[in-house]
């Protein structure tokens, strides 16, 4: 079988998600959320030397770079909301597939901020998302 | 109906509806960041502004408790995990990978740490919590259509 690079990619990408998935609760049966989340961030650092562009960031708007910046401050919120949930007694199995459904919030605020359409499908995707919260939480 | 009312009166419910918010806002933000900004200096902004809930974390003495190096260990790979993941993601893009299909793959993760929580922590799901785990599945994969 041969695997194409985009293919091979994706997988790892999976995968890795996946695993990460499973660390949460490993690390949050043994430290707190607090710590964990540091440590997390300490992770995350140390692959910032590959991501540097080389060049300095000023030269995009700081409108963007507020946007970004504001986004990683909500991801480390996330992170940490999901590590406390873990540490809380939150299953893995259970914690995990009802936080991935964030896209439904996505799906609910978008059309209304970012003036985006939502399609039929999308539309089923969020009630299946609302649905799964419920059994999930039950 | 009395199980949902007894999870809703529960932390780790309440966190993970945090973290669905946080993480809405996150994609959100980064959207509407990404716009002008290339992917890999997003990430590279987004990981920096992440450090400043650690310091907060830091200062208020708040990360400290018990020092498992174990547990210390598993947060550490986690990060770097995440990271990697992000990038996997970012060259299966750039390698030809078609958008909705890379988006599909990687989106169905939680099947993955359901495979690997189940046996290794042995978790157990309910009949219901199982059928919420394949709605899960189906309501990503069509925001991914």
């Amino acid at each position: 079988m041969h695997l194409t690079a985009w293919l091979t990619f994706t997988i790892l990408a999976l995968v890795c998600f996946g695993v990460v998935g499973l660390l949460q609760k490993l690390s949050t049966d043994l430290v707190s959320a607090e710590a964990a989340l540091v440590w997390l961030i300490v992770g995350f650092l140390f692959l910032q030397p590959f991501l540097y562009p080389g060049r300095s960031l000023l030269i995009y708007s700081m409108r963007s770079i507020g946007f970004v910046f504001a986004a990683g401050v909500l991801n480390a919120l996330g992170s940490w909301a999901i590590l406390a949930a873990m540490k809380t007694g939150g299953k893995a199995s259970v914690v995990v597939p009802f936080t991935a459904v964030y896209p439904s919030v996505v799906c609910l605020v978008a059309p209304l901020l970012l003036h985006e359409h939502i399609s039929t499908l999308q539309g089923i995707g969020i009630a299946c998302g609302l649905a799964a919260i419920f059994l999930l939480a039950s | 109906m009395l199980e949902l009312s007894r999870t809703v009166k529960q932390r780790w419910f309440w966190y993970s509806i945090l973290t669905i918010f946080g993480w809405a806002g996150w994609a959100l933000l980064l959207k509407l960041g990404s716009e002008e900004i290339p992917s890999e200096p997003s990430l590279f902004l987004q990981t920096v502004g992440m450090v400043p809930l650690a310091v907060i974390l830091v200062l208020a003495g708040s990360s400290r408790g018990s020092q498992s190096k174990k547990g210390i260990v598993y947060s550490l790979l986690n990060g770097v995990l995440s990271g990697v993941g992000i990038l996997c993601l970012l060259v299966a893009y750039r390698s030809g990978g078609n958008t909705s299909v890379v988006a599909v793959t990687t989106s169905l993760y939680p099947l993955v740490t359901f495979a690997l929580a189940v046996p290794l922590l042995r978790e157990k799901l309910t009949g219901l919590q199982i059928l919420g785990l394949i709605l899960a599945t189906v309501s990503i994969v069509l925001f991914s259509l």
